[in-house]
């Protein structure tokens, strides 16, 4: 669907009492729902979607639908920064370091939210070995420089640590699921 | 011949036209198919008409190890490299065989002997073909002049590990010689990494010529006739067609016969081409392309066959589809390249504010092109192929260029009023293309400037 048409409707919705509204366009659908006042977390229609909300803009809409690039999608976040631009090369070159994520595509929000995203194509874990506990779980405390998961890659386990310090509000991909460059992982609300 | 099994899933490591390419052979035969894309591409239209996309980095579809993990994530079974990008690396190749699964191309240690061009004269020398008169593999500074005053002028200084024209210089006079050696090699190490260089005599009114051929790997090679490249400017080939013309038959017959041989000889699997030069009656070998290239339509054309269908026929049967009897070919196709270039050759990326293909009996278009895309400036400059198929050589010849007449690309600047003054030019008409005439032409009567009518 046309990103203008969605921002459209975002539009739409901001000046109207809607809560939530569908539309179906051929194989595209998109549904876009407004966060209640005393939610703090974003909107999550659909898992297989990079949903990428602003969770404490609670009149801003959430969005999710089936066949929206991620690119999309982040685009419906209010960022204030673009990503900067990276040496494309930058993932082969450091097989087993760790990566910074704050290098690759934390995009500072409003708020002050930080989603955390792939740098890597590759399978994300959540912990050093299926039997180890997750790195980090939803409303834990984070230092800069904890471990946040692992990116497997061509057997390469790389570990992802965080740039920030603060609270994990949200992980937004399964254990052992495969991720995409770019995708977003993990929500942090920094400490500051 | 039988489809490539259904349960089979592709992934395709590469962008823009040839990536359309592969994703229409993928959905005519019924095999799943994901399309790696970066950032940079994120927009392609493209991308929808595979199964399933996966973004491997912000710009870059080099990194063997994204490529890899994309096609572990999705389940693929297959790589298809395309062409350009990671299609001759033979530690792709190693790591996609590696990891289980089934490049669309020939081994490894293929791509690595074709790769390094000096090896790959040596070797195809050993095999009976005749290759340019030149040095035996790689130069070193010191035996250079001994070389050029043994060979004579004018010289070709060409990277070992070049490709596309780039790394490689013709030298005229002797006092530009190092000149263009530190050229060439500066050239080849920013764009392959590796200076080493070799040098050739130069055959100047050459015609480039080529033959496509297709191993199983294990001995059994058939070809598909030849292709005349002569169009070309800067080494980088412009119009292409099917079968070479003006050359008699048999001659013709003989040096597909040879590369039959040669390839059978050392068990190449999957597509290839060899090129030539061609002069004075002779066909010297330049180089060889282990992968499908940018002009494979025209073979298409003038033989009913689908040259990737047959790439992924060889991958997964180990075996060739068809027998030499069963590559039959009737009338001549050309194509035409269509870059996203200023009328000084710069690029010119930007907004597609519309875009318009043309049709009609025996037009075909591979593009990614829609009218509101955006030709991004990290790629090549490559947008659109039109090819023209016709029961002769001017039949195709016309409707290829009332097709580029019919052809609407507004907002960037593109090459077709070239390309269209080429067909129109006696040499073309003729028959009496070589690798130089499109310079000529070009130096004799400057191009016009743009009217603002971009097309």
């Amino acid at each position: 669907m046309d990103i203008r048409k969605v921002k459209k409707l975002i539009e739409m919705m901001q000046e109207s009492d809607l809560g939530e509204i569908e539309i179906k366009e051929g194989d595209d659908s998109v549904r876009i729902s407004r966060a209640s006042k005393a939610s703090n977390s974003p909107i999550v229609t659909s898992a297989q979607q990079y949903v990428v909300a602003d969770p404490s803009q609670s009149a801003q809409p959430s969005v999710s639908g089936r066949r929206l690039a991620p690119r999309t999608a982040k685009k419906l976040v209010p960022d204030s920064s673009e990503h900067p631009q990276r040496s494309p090369d930058t993932p082969t070159t450091r097989p087993r370091g760790s990566v910074r994520s704050s290098e690759w595509a934390t995009t500072p929000e409003i708020t002050g939210h930080v989603t955390v995203t792939a740098p890597m194509v590759g399978t994300f874990y959540r912990a050093a070995d299926p039997d180890a506990e997750p790195f980090v779980t939803k409303g834990q405390q984070i230092k800069q420089g904890d471990t946040l998961c692992i990116i497997e890659s061509m057997k390469m386990m790389n570990r992802i640590t965080s740039e920030h310090a603060g609270t994990l509000d949200e992980v937004l991909v399964e254990n052992a699921t495969g991720v995409e460059y770019d995708q977003p992982l993990f929500v942090i609300k920094p400490s500051s | 011949m039988n489809s490539p099994e259904p349960k089979h899933r592709l992934l395709i490591a590469n962008r823009g036209e040839i990536a359309v390419r592969l994703l229409r052979a993928c959905k005519q035969l019924g095999i799943e198919s994901v399309a790696a894309y970066t950032k940079v591409d994120a927009e392609a239209r493209y991308l929808n008409l595979a199964d399933q996309k996966i973004c491997v980095g912000q710009q870059d579809y080099l990194n063997i190890p994204a490529m890899i993990s994309a096609a572990q994530i999705s389940g693929c079974t297959m790589i298809h490299p395309g062409y350009g990008f990671l299609s001759e690396s033979e530690a792709f190749a190693e790591a996609v065989a590696t990891s289980g699964m089934h490049f669309i191309g020939p081994a490894a240690e293929h791509i690595e002997m074709m790769g390094d061009k000096a090896i790959a004269r040596a070797t195809v020398s050993d095999l009976g073909l005749s290759v340019v008169e030149g040095s035996k593999g790689e130069v070193r500074a010191a035996e250079v002049a001994s070389l050029v005053n043994k060979l004579g002028l004018p010289v070709c200084i060409k990277a070992s590990f070049g490709g596309g024209g780039r790394g490689m210089r013709v030298v005229n006079d002797i006092a530009q010689l190092q000149t263009a050696i530190v050229e060439a090699q500066a050239e080849a190490l920013a764009s392959f990494g590796e200076s080493a260089f070799y040098i050739e005599k130069y055959i100047p009114e050459a015609r480039h010529i080529e033959v496509q051929v297709l191993g199983d790997g294990k001995g059994d090679v058939l070809h598909f006739g030849t292709r005349e490249c002569s169009t070309q400017r800067r080494f980088q080939k412009l119009i292409e067609e099917a079968p070479a013309p003006g050359i008699d038959a048999a001659l013709l017959n003989n040096l597909a016969k040879k590369c039959v041989k040669a390839m059978s000889d050392i068990k190449y699997r999957n597509a290839g081409t060899l090129e030539f030069l061609y002069a004075e009656g002779e066909f010297h070998f330049i180089e060889m392309n282990t992968r499908l290239q940018v002009e494979h339509p025209v073979t298409e054309l003038i033989t009913g066959l689908d040259i990737v269908e047959a790439q992924l026929f060889v991958a997964l049967n180990q075996q060739l589809p068809y027998a030499q009897n069963d590559v039959r070919f009737s009338g001549t196709a050309i194509e035409c390249r269509i870059n996203a270039e200023s009328h000084d050759f710069l690029p010119s990326p930007g907004l597609v504010s519309n875009y318009s293909p043309p049709g009609g009996p025996g037009i075909r278009v591979d593009s990614h092109l829609f009218s509101g895309y955006r030709v991004p400036h990290h790629y090549d400059s490559l947008i659109a192929k039109i090819i023209a198929l016709g029961k002769d050589r001017e039949t195709a010849r016309r409707r290829l260029d009332c097709a580029l007449e019919e052809t609407e690309i507004d907002g960037i600047s593109t090459n077709r009023d070239l390309l269209r003054r080429i067909l129109a030019t006696p040499e073309f008409v003729e028959n009496r293309m070589s690798t130089e005439f499109v310079t000529k032409l070009i130096g004799h009567e400057p191009i016009q400037q743009p009217d603002g009518d971009a097309g």
